[in-house]
């Protein structure tokens, strides 16, 4: 469907979303280029066939009629880019299931209007780097502004959200850069500290990147830990 | 005939008789005068016998020549000239048998030396001395060596076999002299051949060692060369009985030198592991030939079907035991050498329960669960601090996984069955408390303590050990049930529960949907059906008889590509086998546990409460499922993932052998179930075998072929790598397990992922209402560092180089 890529379909997660059974849509397109990104045949739109969405949007309906699922998640790339995403998003509710997406803040007017219309029961937002590095992590220049505003939008909605950070050795300095992090987001309810896995990179040099110990996270995480309801090392 | 002592010419006959041989006359004579007795040969005048001397001169055979070496050889020694004579008269008819009338001179010496081998060892050196003509210590030497054989001689107990010797501590190295007779008895005793043959049979295995010169020769290597000797002369019934069972140099260095991959509950390679694995080796094999009839043992070895704990022949499989029972009458078990009274502390009771389960492990192969752990911990725990309480859990949890002694290093395989509330049939039950002693109270009192004690316990098992690594053992098994959901207290104990599965995998959630459920190990589990057992939880146990595997994928092989029918019937016949297989090994297990201080004895025996503490009439008879998914995918070309087709085959299959199982169970009444089998070598083996027999099956098996690690689907799972989401695996699956009663389980394989504990506890709460599952698990995988011990999520992953997986 045109301005709606499907390009991955996987049922029956657990992991998603905290607390709920989700099936996963993957969308195509991506307006960043971040080196370390994992599903770089994501970022193009026509690098792998699209799924029909008529017939993925059927067995989704299928199955929100079992007892089992509770929600439908929606990644990419980047979804908010898709302009069929609004539409996609009323079918699902429409079926009774709790919408999610991932997003990387670039685009704060997309979420407001989500929100605002209704369309989202939770967000998880990447907070990739403190502002200075944040062009090397998405691989381009980036207009903080946006990444801010949609911070605040998300903090200042009535839906469940969590913000995350992936420390990629090279842009992230744990130590120093997490407890700016933790300020760029400050007031928010969650904050997932996640560890970089040096597997299929969009930048090959990424490949062979050694992860910081998990210690090193865990030390960074306990420090700020207080700020948020949950802070967690994953 | 003159006196030889005093040369009187008057002496008489006492008694005549004639040699064995019948070829003389024996007269004993008594001088008249001097009363000294005496003997005279008479003896045909034969042919004359000539000797050919080293330098080619001959001269006749001289017997007095003979004897006059001999009696030199023998001169201070304890050897009556009745016994020279005997000697020179079996060299004399020995030589005259060869019917040559000429013979070297060297033959009669071997001959001469040969007999005084067998005579008195002193006379043999002296005799052999002079004939070899020996110039220095060391000639002499070897052929002293040549009297020696190497022999293992089994102590303490002499009618053991000698096969024990290998794994008994009790065995030493004993060097004696070599017995042609003993060849002779053993071939008598052990193969039933008669004397005559036997002999025959010993003297040309005698023959063959001294003439190759060897100097020191094993009891195995004249064994095999009695092997050898009775192939040759066409006895093959007599060589099965006459064979050794016994390990190859080269494949005993592989156990001694590296780690034994056959089982994954050993920790790390010790000598104990070794004497394990040695002992395996031998059982297994003493297993096929001597406990199972040859179909089947054949039927194991073909891959038709899988006998568990084949090194284990000894011993009954899997269990479940009451810590009421220790808590009653405290320990008094045979192989404890002293006798406890009933617990009055809480430690205490640890400690008798962590001896009872090392003295426990050595009479069962498979597993030891211990139900309603934390209820009947619950009475010593009356107004004691949460402090202490939580001290407990972690001495429990830390002594059972360390012990790792009682079973040739295997670590105790031990499951906590854990309850987060009391059972509404227990709460009326009494409580037995501190000192063997009932408190007066019902368990229904217990609650609050019961809930401490599973938190604690809970805790420990969250924390990890002091380097986080999870506790594989003891196992904790969580019971759920309505009220786990509907209870506020035992809701936050469930959340818990979840937490420890988010964080580690350690939570085995087990759904109580029976009434009473009593499960053990991994997945068995049993409705108990005997009021008596929950009236008196003192008497609360359970024994797995013996688990036998069926290969499903081969049963559709040799039915043919689409035959369904076929491949039922032919299903239904190994199960037959495995029936039979049942009740050769409970009859071998009945003689154990019958005899008094047999091998047995302690799990025969009426116990402290008055009935036996293993009732074979009662245990149950396993029967172990494996590749379903392959056995449908070669019948109709698609895995049961596939097609909801496939799936319908796949339970069609089951309720088969649901039928199969019900019938076998009513003609022989014994209990009789289906078990989904734990992984183990089953899978790897049929894989293996069949990829021989059945070449087709390449297409079927899993895993790799080039690195030689096939397998079949375990049980009636869906393929580990099966593109099948969560809901399906659980609920699709679940279906299975009320055909399959004796235990299944569902994994949910997470990966390096980490679901949160509230996904975990949404899929639990689905599960239980939306299936018909009897338990499910989540299972990470983990990276331990070698260098740092620290804990990682996630397989191979590392900080630094060098990876451990768990």
């Amino acid at each position: 469907m045109v301005g709606l890529e499907i390009k991955g379909y996987k049922q029956g997660s657990i992991i998603e979303w905290s607390g709920l059974i989700v099936d996963s849509i993957f969308l195509a397109g991506c307006d960043f280029r971040c080196p370390f990104c994992h599903n770089p045949d994501l970022i193009p739109l026509d690098a792998v066939k699209s799924f029909d969405t008529n017939e993925i949007l059927a067995e989704i309906e299928k199955r929100s009629k079992s007892k089992w699922l509770d929600g439908v998640s929606i990644t990419g790339g980047e979804p908010s880019l898709s302009k069929r995403l609004p539409d996609f998003l009323k079918i699902i509710k429409g079926m009774g299931l709790k919408t999610k997406i991932d997003t990387n803040g670039n685009h704060p007017d997309v979420i407001q209007k989500l929100i605002d219309d209704k369309l989202l029961d939770y967000i998880a937002m990447d907070v990739k780097a403190i502002p200075e590095k944040y062009h090397l992590a998405a691989g381009k220049k980036v207009n903080i502004k946006n990444i801010l505003k949609s911070i605040k939008i998300i903090i200042d909605s009535d839906i469940d959200y969590e913000f995350r950070t992936t420390v990629v050795p090279t842009i992230i300095d744990p130590e120093h850069d997490i407890p700016i992090i933790a300020e760029m987001i400050k007031g928010a309810k969650r904050l997932y500290i996640q560890q970089f896995r040096p597997l299929k990179c969009l930048d090959k040099e990424f490949e062979k990147l050694q992860p910081f110990r998990l210690g090193i996270l865990e030390d960074a995480c306990e420090k700020i830990k207080a700020n948020f309801e949950v802070c967690e090392v994953r | 005939m003159k006196c030889p002592y005093c040369q009187s010419p008057n002496t008489r006959v006492v008694d005549k008789r004639a040699s064995e041989d019948m070829k003389a006359n024996r007269r004993r004579r008594e001088c008249l005068q001097c009363k000294k007795r005496f003997s005279t040969y008479e003896r045909i005048e034969q042919v004359k016998l000539t000797i050919v001397k080293k330098d080619k001169r001959r001269e006749p055979f001289d017997r007095e020549k003979v004897k006059k070496g001999i009696v030199k050889a023998c001169e201070k020694r304890p050897i009556s000239s009745e016994e020279i004579e005997d000697v020179i008269d079996e060299i004399e008819s020995e030589l005259r048998k060869n019917e040559e009338l000429e013979i070297e001179a060297s033959v009669v010496g071997e001959l001469v030396m040969e007999k005084l081998r067998g005579l008195d060892e002193v006379a043999y050196i002296r005799y052999a001395s002079v004939y070899r003509r020996f110039t220095d210590i060391a000639s002499f030497e070897r052929e002293l060596e040549k009297l020696k054989v190497v022999k293992e001689v089994d102590v303490k107990s002499r009618d053991s076999t000698e096969l024990l010797l290998m794994v008994s501590a009790d065995t030493r190295e004993e060097i004696s002299g070599w017995d042609r007779t003993k060849i002779t008895a053993a071939l008598v005793k052990e193969a039933g051949l008669n004397r005559a043959d036997a002999d025959s049979v010993s003297i040309e295995v005698e023959r063959k060692i001294f003439a190759s010169g060897i100097g020191v020769i094993s009891v195995d290597f004249i064994r095999s060369l009695v092997d050898n000797e009775l192939f040759t002369r066409g006895y093959n019934t007599k060589l099965v009985q006459q064979k050794t069972i016994g390990i190859p140099t080269f494949d005993l260095k592989q156990l001694i030198l590296s780690k034994s991959k056959e089982n994954s509950n050993v920790v790390a390679n010790n000598p104990e592991a070794v004497n394990l694995a040695i002992a395996e080796a031998i059982l297994k094999k003493f297993a096929l030939q001597e406990l199972f009839s040859k179909e089947v043992a054949n039927a194991h070895r073909k891959g038709m079907i899988y006998l568990h704990d084949l090194g284990f022949p000894v011993r009954v499989y899997c269990s479940a035991h009451s810590l009421e029972y220790i808590k009653k009458y405290g320990l008094n078990l045979l192989n404890l050498s002293t006798v406890s009274n009933p617990a009055n502390h809480a430690d205490t009771l640890t400690g008798h329960l962590n001896t009872f389960l090392a003295s426990m492990q050595a009479y069962y192969a498979g597993a030891l669960g211990l139900a309603y752990l934390n209820i009947f911990y619950a009475p010593y725990f009356v107004g004691v601090p949460y402090k202490q309480i939580k001290q407990e859990a972690q001495r429990l949890i830390y002594s059972c996984s360390q012990n790792a002694f009682s079973r040739g290093g295997q670590t105790l395989f031990v499951d906590f069955n854990i309850h987060l509330g009391i059972p509404r049939y227990l709460k009326n039950i009494p409580a037995i408390g501190p000192g063997g002693k009932y408190t007066g109270k019902n368990y229904g009192e217990y609650e609050k303590e019961t809930q401490l004690f599973a938190k604690a316990l809970m805790e420990v098992w969250l924390e990890g050990d002091s380097e986080s690594k999870v506790f594989p053992f003891p196992k904790f098994d969580l019971h759920i049930d309505q009220s786990s959901f509907d209870d506020p207290e035992q809701y936050k104990l469930l959340e818990l529960a979840c937490k420890i599965s988010s964080e580690n995998g350690s939570t085995y959630f087990i759904f109580d949907r029976d009434e009473i459920n009593l499960s053990m190990c991994c997945r068995l589990k049993t409705t108990i059906t005997d009021m008596y057992m929950i009236e008196h939880p003192e008497s609360m146990r359970y024994c797995g008889f013996q688990n036998v595997s069926i290969n499903l994928p081969q049963a559709a092989y040799r039915a043919g590509k689409g035959n369904v029918k076929k491949t039922i019937e032919e299903i239904r016949r190994a199960m037959d086998l495995a029936m039979e297989a049942h009740l050769e090994k409970k009859e071998f297990i009945t003689q154990l546990m019958t005899q008094e201080n047999g091998t047995l004895w302690q799990i025969g025996m009426i116990a402290e409460d008055g009935r036996p503490y293993v009732d074979l009439e009662k245990a149950t008879y396993i029967i172990g499922v494996i590749g379903l998914n392959e056995c449908v995918q070669y019948l109709i070309d698609e895995e049961q993932h596939d097609s909801e087709k496939a799936y319908k085959l796949g339970l069609k299959i089951i309720a088969g052998m649901n039928l199969k199982a019900k019938a076998l169970q009513k003609l022989h009444g014994l209990t009789v179930t289906l078990e989904e089998t734990p992984g183990e070598s089953a899978p790897f083996k049929f894989a293996r075998t069949d990829l021989k027999e059945y070449p087709d099956s390449i297409h079927y098996v899993k895993g790799d072929i080039d690195e030689g690690s096939i397998y079949y689907t375990n049980s009636a799972h869906f393929a580990a790598d099966a593109p099948i989401d969560i809901i399906d695996r659980i609920s699709k699956q679940g279906k299975f397990n009320t055909l399959i009663e004796s235990g299944s389980i569902t994994h949910i394989f997470v990966g390096e992922q980490k679901p949160s504990a509230e996904s975990i506890m949404n899929l639990v709460k689905k599960t239980w209402d939306n299936t018909q599952s009897a338990q499910i698990v989540f299972s990470p995988e983990f990276t331990v560092c070698r260098d740092c011990g620290q804990v990682s999520r996630g397989f191979g992953r590392s900080t630094s180089s060098s990876v451990q997986g768990q």
